[in-house]
């Protein structure tokens, strides 16, 4: 799941300071499920925005609140080509790519950032969401038994651990395992010990240099094959 | 044909000393210069630290060419945290050009313990990677398998961690650097010389040489700040508290008695191939501990 | 016994439809169960609240004359037996499945383990089996859940808008909006009290188990003016398991947004209304001190500034 954190009230109020009409964009999918973005979400922003407007007697928005099922795929968006004819600004409670795609769809109106995009993660217990995938391109879960070395170790190393680890926690966050004694034990306990003690070569960074692309489908010549 | 006196010293068998000194925080290197002219006669080699703890510092590169200019034997210490594989390539034959012969590879503390939280972490390597790419570049060719106009050669080494509290993977850490290359390790500081002796049970199948790093502790106050913020440090409670039954004013005079005291079990043992000390901010007692360890003398 | 009423009232409204000639074709449809067989592991989370028996006349007097045997319950046994009721029938459901996101928030937050994952990955609320705690329709992130016999949560909705318009004819200063829960105010007693004791303006919202109040309902009061507002639960007296919990939660979220507004954290209060004595009606007292003491100093500020 992509997850997200709502940005800070003032921060948003900041962004929108200029702009009289505001669309609240909400997104049913990654942000509903990490409570960062969905309706509820919407409608708490919408909500929080009044009362500041209240308490300082001279705000001058409106406010209108509408969310949809995703915001990455423009058609999702179709919907709101009426509603947004008279709006100055869209605060977008959808992810990174979202706000994006919203403004790629919308060129002439603003497209406002409503949350921080943190990280690809899951949650174990309801309100925790923990990090889980890099999206390096590259992916080594069989050689780590299923435990991410770029996510769970602070340094991303692949021939770990370093000295840092003490009572199995990270140097760097006392919180958090160190991912690498926790590679260990998996390993152990799948009896694929020798796997860790594998040399790994330096990672080929060469799957991030931005923006990516995947093309999935196939290069068809459309003048016909043969001649 | 050693790569340098200190390969030499290395294959001699003596007993080994090294100590370490941090660079300034600044371009005023005069108090470096001053602890290097007091050691360089007195140990085998100097190692300069690069950003310890994350914290930013004129670089080990300047300190060592410094080292080299008056007269010692340095060892460059490399992590992998601020630059990437063309920037450590090109400090290695920036090095070798100038005569600096020794390398720690070390993969370097993270960027939270430090003091620009906020800065990118490379970690485009770790140690074992950097300990084969320096071999691989003796061969030749630098890591994108291009020619090397001019091949540098080191005496290379590493780091280990006999007193971690789970050791079974720091061991298969220590047999990987082994097989990248690595010739001589400094440990991490040793108060208990138990775990020392399991851990060279284990070591000594390997003929890499095994430096016991001794930290100069000056109070309890000391102690426990390392405990929880340093990585890699681990003082046993009973050091805290003897530190801690010291005198007032007298905190550092029961570190050197400490220091001295493990310095000459290991040496009257023969546990290891040598100790690597390492005063964090006191390096002008260096030579006093040298003295009363009975090393002083030997090592010019 | 529920069914037995339900019956009853199926049969009342066929022989008044006989008598008065009407005779509608009535199709023998399957009612829907809406109380059925419970999980074991709800059960466990169910409070076993037995029930209390009614006072009676002792022999002597019952020998006297014909009054009833069984006398009145007090006001706090007759609350405490209200709260027994099931409420079944107004339980949860999906309403809106397209809305659903699976997020499985009503699955983990659901104190008596009732929503579950269907075989194709569906987010299902068994209505037979639903406690109708309400804590997960407030905090499903999609708004995709309502309680069937939605009265407490459009209560809530327009029973505050009918206080903030007689709050906004009434001169009473400061303005100070209560969610409580209707089982501790009646059942306590501590109704009368805090009318008699307030010092400023309190309004009550009397919503029927404080977990079924909303951050948003929270924030609409502060937005049309409340200087303060509190929620006042039963506590442990509560019926449904973990609702103060809840109730702490969205308190933690509105303060800290409130503090990013430049309002007070402390305007937003929860108390626990159990405790049948003096000390609620204190920590009443003493918020609506607080809040006076803020409002006089917007007061002044705003007299200062003009």
């Amino acid at each position: 799941m992509i997850v997200a954190e709502q940005k800070p009230l003032e921060e948003i109020r900041r962004m929108i300071a200029p702009y009289p009409k505001v669309l609240l964009l909400g997104c049913g999918t990654c942000m509903t499920v990490c409570g960062a973005g969905g309706e509820r979400e919407v409608s708490f922003v919408h909500g929080a925005l009044r009362v500041a407007q209240a308490k300082s007697r001279n705000g001058t928005h409106t406010f209108s609140e509408y969310t949809v099922k995703r915001q990455c795929d423009l058609e999702f968006l179709d919907p709101l080509v009426d509603k947004v004819a008279d709006i100055d600004a869209i605060l977008s409670l959808g992810c990174g790519i979202g706000v994006q795609v919203a403004a790629e769809r919308f060129p002439d109106i603003p497209v406002l950032p409503g949350v921080n995009t943190s990280f690809l993660g899951a949650a174990d217990e309801w309100g925790v969401w923990d990090e889980r995938c890099a999206a390096c391109g590259d992916c080594r879960l069989e050689e780590t038994g299923g435990i991410c070395p770029i996510t769970r170790c602070t340094k991303g190393i692949l021939n770990g651990p370093c000295a840092g680890t003490k009572n199995g926690k990270c140097e760097a966050n006392k919180d958090m395992d160190c991912g690498w004694v926790l590679i260990y034990k998996r390993l152990e306990r799948l009896g694929q010990l020798d796997k860790m003690r594998r040399y790994y070569p330096p990672r080929n960074f060469r799957t991030i240099p931005r923006p990516k692309r995947l093309v999935s489908k196939a290069n068809i010549d459309e003048g016909g094959g043969d001649g | 044909m050693a790569n340098s006196l200190f390969e030499e010293k290395l294959n001699s068998g003596e007993f080994l000393v090294t100590t370490e000194i941090g660079p300034p925080k600044g371009a005023d290197v005069s108090e470096m210069v001053d602890q290097i002219d007091l050691l360089k006669d007195k140990v085998d080699a100097i190692n300069v630290t690069d950003h310890q703890s994350s914290v930013m510092r004129f670089p080990s590169l300047g300190g060592c060419l410094l080292i080299k200019e008056r007269g010692g034997e340095p060892v460059l210490q490399i992590t992998c945290r601020d630059r990437n594989r063309l920037a450590i390539q090109a400090e290695l034959l920036l090095a070798y050009s100038r005569g600096v012969g020794n390398v720690l590879c070390l993969t370097g503390d993270s960027i939270d313990v430090g003091d620009h939280k906020e800065a990118k972490p490379v970690f485009d390597l770790d140690s074992v990677q950097l300990l084969k790419m320096i071999r691989t570049m003796e061969s030749g060719t630098d890591i994108g398998g291009n020619e090397l106009k001019g091949a540098p050669k080191f005496c290379i080494g590493a780091s280990v961690h006999p007193e971690a509290d789970f050791i079974e993977p720091q061991l298969i850490k220590f047999d990987k650097k082994v097989a990248a290359g690595a010739q001589f390790f400094q440990t991490q500081g040793i108060f208990d010389l138990g775990s020392l002796r399991r851990f060279m049970q284990y070591a000594s199948q390997f003929s890499v040489k095994i430096l016991a790093g001794i930290i100069v502790l000056a109070s309890a106050r000391m102690a426990r700040y390392m405990n929880d913020n340093v990585p890699g440090i681990i003082v046993p409670q009973a050091i805290i508290d003897e530190l801690a039954s010291a005198e007032k004013g007298k905190g550092l005079q029961k570190g050197i008695e400490i220091a001295v005291g493990l310095i000459k079990t290991i040496k009257e043992e023969n546990l290891c191939h040598g100790v690597h000390i390492m005063a964090v901010g006191n390096e002008r007692i260096v030579p006093d501990i040298l003295q009363a360890a009975e090393l002083a003398g030997v090592h010019t | 016994m529920v069914e037995a009423l339900a019956t009853g009232k199926l049969a009342a409204s066929r022989i008044d439809d006989y008598l008065q000639h009407r005779y509608p074709l009535v199709s023998k449809e399957e009612k829907e169960k809406l109380v059925g067989d419970l999980l074991p592991e709800t059960i466990e989370m169910i409070k076993k609240i037995g029930r209390l028996e009614p006072p009676i006349l002792p022999p002597e007097a019952r020998a006297k004359d014909f009054e009833p045997v069984e006398l009145v319950y007090d006001w706090e046994i007759a609350v405490n037996e209200a709260r027994r009721c099931l409420r079944c029938g107004i339980g949860a459901e999906i309403l809106f499945q397209d809305k659903c996101a699976t997020c499985l928030t009503c699955l983990r937050v659901c104190p008596y383990h009732v929503p579950y994952l269907d075989a194709s990955g569906t987010a299902q609320i068994p209505v037979e089996q639903c406690q109708a705690c309400g804590i997960c329709v407030v905090e499903c992130p999609a708004k995709a859940i309502v309680l069937r016999k939605p009265y407490d949560r459009r209560h809530i909705t327009e029973e505050l808008e009918h206080i903030i318009k007689s709050a906004a004819e009434s001169k009473s200063k400061p303005l100070i909006i209560a969610f409580c829960c209707q089982y501790g105010l009646f059942g306590t007693g501590t109704l009368a009290s805090m009318w008699r004791g307030a010092k400023g303006g309190i309004w009550i919202v009397p919503v029927l188990c404080v977990a079924k109040v909303e951050t948003g309902h929270i924030l609409r009061a502060f937005e049309m003016g409340a200087e303060g507002v509190f929620i006042a639960g039963c506590g442990e007296q509560c019926a449904r398991e973990n609702t103060a919990a809840w109730v702490r939660q969205r308190v933690e979220k509105v303060r800290k947004t409130l503090a990013q507004i430049g309002l007070e954290p402390e305007r937003l209060e929860a108390f626990n209304l159990s405790a049948a004595d003096e000390e609620p009606v204190q920590a009443l007292d003493k918020f609506t001190e607080k809040i006076g003491g803020l409002y006089l100093v917007s007061v002044i500020v705003q007299e200062v500034k003009s």
